[in-house]
């Protein structure tokens, strides 16, 4: 398995290939290897709209880490 | 090459006598999604999928039950897998737990089934009935000659006919059957208007495609059809049909269907190729029933696959929009115990020089051998898993999972070896003699009430009732713990078998 971590200003559900579930900003998300595209649940106060990411050869020690950053 | 789709129908016929053939003889095929019914992109919408039962994802019900998830796994093998599961049942209805929920079973607890075969046989029962099926399962289906009655509905006059139908066959009528004698002709509506756990999800096979069909909505959603509609003993018929002894059960394709959007999971999966092959693979496998439609499917026996009903479980736990995947932060301890009633024949075969016969030989060893040669590597790929998930529980901090659990109830475990081989020599077939059948009850509960990992996950549990924290686990400490609620299991009587 691999694994992510969604930096965030706040905590916030966030959004794997279109469905929501437990997955939270700020903590670190298990998936299997491959690709997806990942945004936070509303309010659509950040940017990018999503982003796109391969996960291949992560650690729970060494996550792959992403960004969305608060919009005014 | 497919027709259009105004022109196709369950069943052609083109000349009189051939449609009276067909009006009397044609199963039912699937029902077309309703625009309404159609998924999101999330893949979530109507009809029986996890997320819709314990009410919904939203709900403050469905976040509790995720505390504790148990899945369930009962494997092929007739009316043998459906006792032994029925008896790892019983075990789990004794099994008192006061954590999460004060006074519950570890029954109550579960969360999902997936099963084969005979074991789907079970596992629809107590979906449909809950608790009704420790007082009329045994006599409805275990202690019943369902093969003798299946020989005799296809013997009777009436059924000659409809037989002579090319879309009519002897699954259909194991199908009827079923529906009339055991499931009280109950549909998937039914179940999803119970909106109650446990998720049942009855394994077929793809003969064109060699993979799993679980009769689950999101499945159907591929095949632009309804679950709804469809008698739940059509599910058990398609994952219990067996390969030379039963058709294929067949379903119809409504694909391509306008509005209709596969999960992104499944469209991101196929740029997966070198990141990960099976979920590449599967994600192929799967949008090809949209992308490369054919108007039917025909499903066999779910072993074909799996015959131990645990690849669904792996998948939603891997895949992201997976019913476990999506909640595992939530879960606090996951379960998982597989029920296989695996069993090793004499090998006669080789005692001789002369090429062994197709039939019955070859086609035996074609249809069963590679069945229970992956079950082992299916059991060794969740326990990975399970390890992987106990490492990773390291980080500690920013990372939440659960606590796993991975059993795997066999005959294996039996100590004695006669009565081991004993247990290994009962065939598949939908009719055992009742001492066999009481035996393999008793021996299912037992196994599980003996199981070391059933009995550290009871354990812990009571630890966690206690106020103590999810770790260490009682596994770390002492691989023998000696639980309240498994030393309270009374198993029924096995009968005196086997005779010594």
């Amino acid at each position: 398995m691999e694994f992510l971590v969604v930096e965030f200003d706040g905590d916030r559900g966030v959004v794997i290939n279109d469905a929501t579930g437990a997955w939270r900003t700020n903590e670190i998300l298990q998936l299997q290897a491959g690709s997806y595209v990942v945004a936070l649940e509303p309010p659509n106060d950040f940017l990018p709209a999503s982003i796109p990411v391969v996960l291949a050869h992560t650690a729970v020690l060494r996550p792959k880490t992403i960004r969305f950053d608060r919009v005014p | 090459m497919r027709g259009n789709a105004a022109s196709r129908r369950a069943c052609p016929a083109p000349i009189l006598l051939l449609a009276l053939v067909a009006a009397v003889g044609c199963a039912p095929t699937t029902v077309r999604l309703a625009p309404a019914q159609l998924p999101a992109k999330s893949g979530d919408g109507p009809g029986y999928r996890f997320q819709n039962l314990a009410g919904g994802r939203d709900a403050a019900t469905f976040q509790d039950q995720n505390r504790f998830f148990v899945c369930l796994t009962f494997s092929g093998g007739g009316t043998r897998a459906a006792a032994l599961a029925y008896g790892a049942m019983i075990a789990l209805h004794q099994a008192r737990i006061d954590w999460p929920h004060p006074g519950a079973t570890l029954l109550d607890e579960v969360d999902c089934i997936s099963s084969v075969s005979g074991g789907s046989f079970t596992a629809a029962y107590y979906g449909l009935f809950r608790d009704e099926l420790f007082t009329s399962f045994a006599d409805r289906f275990l202690y019943r000659d369902i093969q003798g009655r299946l020989v005799l509905r296809a013997l009777a006059p009436w059924n000659w006919v409809r037989l002579l139908s090319p879309y009519f066959s002897r699954i259909d009528i194991a199908a009827e059957l079923y529906d009339a004698r055991i499931f009280a002709r109950k549909r998937y509506a039914d179940l999803v208007a119970a909106g109650r756990r446990p998720y049942v999800i009855l394994n077929a096979t793809n003969i064109a495609r060699g993979t799993r069909f679980p009769f689950t909505q999101d499945q159907f959603d591929l095949i632009g059809s309804d679950l709804g509609p469809v008698a739940v003993a059509r599910g058990v018929a398609a994952s219990s049909a067996f390969p030379f002894l039963l058709s294929p059960l067949t379903l119809e394709n409504h694909q391509p269907l306008e509005g209709f959007q596969p999960p992104s999971d499944y469209r991101l999966g196929l740029r997966d190729y070198y990141a990960n092959r099976s979920r590449y693979y599967w994600a192929q496998s799967q949008l090809a029933y949209v992308d490369d439609p054919h108007p039917y499917v025909h499903l066999m026996d779910g072993g074909l696959a799996d015959n131990i009903g645990l690849r669904s479980i792996i998948n939603a736990y891997e895949q992201s929009n997976g019913f476990i995947s999506r909640d595992l932060g939530r879960i606090e301890r996951l379960a998982i115990i597989a029920v296989n009633a695996r069993t090793k024949s004499k090998d006669t075969i080789s005692d001789h020089r002369r090429t062994p016969h197709i039939v019955p030989s070859v086609a035996l060893a074609t249809a069963t051998t590679g069945m229970d040669n992956y079950s082992f590597d299916t059991v060794d790929l969740a326990s990975r898993l399970a390890a992987d998930l106990r490492q990773a529980q390291l980080a500690g901090g920013r990372f939440h999972a659960p606590v796993p659990y991975v059993a795997e109830i066999s005959f294996e475990a039996i100590p004695d070896r006669r009565v081991r081989d004993a247990f290994y020599a009962i065939g598949t077939s939908f009719h055992l003699p009742a001492a066999q059948v009481r035996a393999l009850i008793h021996m299912g509960c037992e196994l599980v009430k003996n199981d070391p990992t059933v009995r550290c996950l009871l354990a812990d549990v009571e630890r966690a009732a206690a106020g103590r924290g999810p770790t260490p686990s009682a596994c770390e400490e002492d691989t023998d713990a000696h639980p309240r609620a498994a030393e309270d299991i009374a198993c029924p009587d096995a009968g005196g078998w086997p005779p010594s």
